[in-house]
């Protein structure tokens, strides 16, 4: 009997050894993996969370390969080294696709003037590079400086793009797309009028392209949008019929100008979009737009003005004058598209405020403030309705850290969106009317998740707490939405963790 | 007939050779950039220098990616001006020669591939002919910190600054007793290379 119990409890503490499971009082599970070491904080550039492939994660953390259980302990690592008879290969990403890791990798060659990108994949066992290098891409480069970037996005079905803006011409754009295996499906170019920003790429299930580009008539290097809101036009660029039949639509409304925007389709596969807008008089709102599918045509446009200082309103720093109007100082964060075929936006307040200080005799030194305050959610119906729209105090800080820990990460379950993000414990107390800024300081620190019932349009606040503090911070712009739950990489006492938030 | 044949068969052997040869979807044709970007070996031609009344040269080379070695050869003119020197020193030297040699680690900065920094250690011993003295030779042993910049296909720019102490012995000829002294000087440099 008493080597039966000893033998329960060594297996206890195996599975619970450097993992640890929370639970908030509406039933969201959010599971600590085991210490990663190779990971640094504000090194944010050093993780990309690469996606779940045969039931482990994988993640790339510097030129480390990682693999991970569902149980977010660690398996294996392997280091990648990418070359090519020793010339080295630049790596681009890696992606995980049906059952396949494939690592995408460049190579610049100036003497013959082009870049070229390339495909091979890793053994899932052992994390090695197989040696089946595959060029599938190439761009003609203007000059070494300006050697263009290749742009890679796939799809949950397998699908896979590549896609870049010309260096030569700032105008055209090429689009390739490839099936799950990397095969070459497709490839097509377009020219727009002037200079194209491409904001979002879409790839629909039935292999349609849509883009949404940013035309302007500057020098690509001097563009920016909330300084030049009255010289860029929104476009969105869609190939049918396996890249064959192209169609370009300018969004043109008028004196009204779009802001941000984001795609997304429906269960039908109509192409939707959803953002924020602004016109002459600087009163400001949001939009929604639906394009058939079969006739590409638009068939519906709602506008809905929610008054010049709605989006002032959100603003913590008073008299905060950002010289531009404050709805350029929004995100999109999410689109959600619900089984009812209702449409969810998430958008989130962020700015960076600079300052120089002057420290005699001849110190200067410059410190970025990074704020990510209020969350704003609208809620559209099936004919683009706009259903409700909420706000979600939130008030975050740091300097100089570029916002490692701050922000949101969010995904949809059950009719539900939950929304995850780092607070201060002086926000617990739903009696307080004052929002207190979270400043990074990992002792005071509560995780909050808010659920957002989408048909009622209630909002529920359900931190993570526990007896004693448990000292953990999410990073949550290293994050990714599989299967129905959230992995992001956080950080628990000295060392990073992943974390994966899930529905019990 | 057979030395028909076997005409032809020459004539068929040369067409498929010359085939193979005109072949440009293997993957050695992408990586073909004449050894640009393998290239570990870089010339160097320092352009502050004369300001010394030196002329420098050197070479460098990458063991890997991250340690390299820098061999110099100098020349040294009748002209003498100090670097950025504490004490002055006074003296008319009447040419010589010089070399150095400084390795150097090399540190990436994140989010570029062009511009890359390192630490080295610098050692170096310029040997001056002057009048009345049988000679005089300086040893400069310090540490520097730079940029290392690639420009457009082989050629690159380093730019760098460091601190150094220098000690420089002489013996005159007609008094042969050896004079020892020493100073702390500051270094400022900047290069001009081509990869080779």
């Amino acid at each position: 009997m008493r080597y039966f119990l000893f033998i329960t409890f060594c297996a206890c503490c195996y599975i619970t050894w450097g993992q640890q499971v929370y639970f908030n009082d509406d039933s969201l599970r959010m599971i600590w993996g085991e210490d990663v070491v190779n990971v640094t904080t504000g090194g944010t550039q050093q993780v990309s969370i690469i996606g779940k492939c045969d039931g482990d994660y994988y993640v790339l953390i510097g030129n480390q390969l990682e693999k991970y259980d569902t149980l977010l302990r660690f398996k294996k690592s392997k280091k990648l080294s990418l070359s090519y008879k020793n010339k080295p290969l630049t790596l681009e990403k890696i992606i995980a696709s049906g059952d396949q890791l494939y690592v995408l990798s460049s190579f610049l060659n100036v003497k013959l003037n082009k870049k070229f990108l390339f495909v091979q994949t890793i053994n899932k066992i052992s994390l090695k590079l197989d040696s089946n290098l595959k060029k599938i891409a190439e761009i003609e480069i203007k000059s070494p400086f300006d050697a263009g970037r290749f742009e890679i996005k796939h799809n949950d079905a397998g699908q896979n793009l590549v896609y870049f803006i010309q260096p030569k011409n700032k105008r055209r754009i090429s689009v390739l797309a490839y099936n799950k295996n990397f095969e070459l499906e497709w490839k097509n170019e377009y020219q727009f009028r002037n200079n194209v920003l491409i904001e979002q790429i879409l790839i629909t299930k039935e292999h349609d392209v849509h883009v949404i580009g940013i035309t302007y008539d500057l020098k690509p290097n001097k563009f920016k949008k909330y300084k030049d809101y009255n010289k860029y036009e929104y476009h969105i660029l869609s190939f049918f019929d396996n890249g064959q039949v192209i169609k370009e639509h300018e969004i043109n409304l008028g004196n009204k100008i779009i802001t941000s925007a984001q795609m997304t389709s429906n269960n039908n596969q109509n192409l939707l979009l959803t953002g924020l807008y602004m016109d002459d008089e600087e009163t400001e709102g949001v939009f929604f737009a639906k394009a058939n599918k079969n006739s590409h045509q638009v068939v519906l446009e709602k506008f809905y003005n929610l008054g010049k200082s709605y989006f002032q309103e959100h603003i913590y720093e008073k008299g905060l004058s950002r010289g531009h109007p404050p709805i350029f100082d929004y995100v999109l964060k999410d689109v959600h598209v619900h089984e009812n075929g209702s449409v969810s936006l998430i958008t989130e307040q962020h700015y960076i405020l600079e300052q120089m200080e002057h420290y005699p005799p001849s110190r200067v030194m410059l410190f970025y403030h990074h704020h990510y305050n209020d969350i704003l959610l609208f809620h559209f119906g099936i004919n683009g309705e706009l259903l409700w729209d909420r706000s979600i105090k939130k008030h975050q800080y740091s300097r100089n850290d570029n916002g490692y820990f701050l922000s949101l990460s969010s995904f949809a379950i059950d009719d539900k969106i939950q929304i995850v993000y780092n607070d201060t414990r002086k926000n617990l107390n739903p009696e307080n009317d004052k929002v207190f800024a979270f400043h990074n300081v990992v002792s005071n620190t509560v995780i909050t998740s808010v659920s957002v019932d989408v048909h009622k349009g209630t909002i529920k606040k359900s931190p993570f707490t526990a007896q004693k503090k448990v000292d953990v911070l999410l990073v949550p712009k290293q994050s990714i939405v599989l299967d129905e739950h959230l992995f992001l990489l956080g950080k628990k006492g000295k060392h990073h963790r992943f974390v994966a938030f899930d529905k019990q | 007939m057979y030395a028909l044949m076997k005409r032809y068969l020459i004539i068929l052997c040369l067409f498929l050779n010359v085939g193979v040869f005109a072949q440009s979807d293997s993957l050695d044709y992408f990586f073909d950039d004449g050894g640009i970007s393998s290239s570990t070996k870089t010339i160097n031609l320092h352009l502050l220098s004369p300001l010394n009344g030196t002329y420098t040269i050197s070479l460098e080379n990458s063991f890997t990616k991250q340690i390299g070695l820098d061999i110099g050869a100098s020349y040294l003119t009748n002209y003498y001006h100090p670097e950025l020197e504490f004490t002055s020193v006074d003296f008319e030297p009447q040419g010589g020669f010089g070399y150095s040699l400084q390795p150097k680690v090399y540190f990436d900065i994140p989010r570029t591939k062009t511009l890359e920094r390192y630490f080295s250690l610098l050692f170096r011993q310029k040997f001056y002919q002057v009048e009345l003295e049988k000679s005089r030779v300086y040893t400069d042993i310090g540490s520097t910190i730079g940029l290392h910049q690639d420009f457009g296909r082989r050629l690159v720019l380093d730019y760098s600054i460091g601190i150094f102490y220098r000690s420089y012995s002489y013996s005159q000829k007609v008094n042969t007793k050896n004079y020892l002294q020493g100073s702390l000087l500051a270094l400022v440099s900047v290069r001009v290379g081509l990869k080779i």
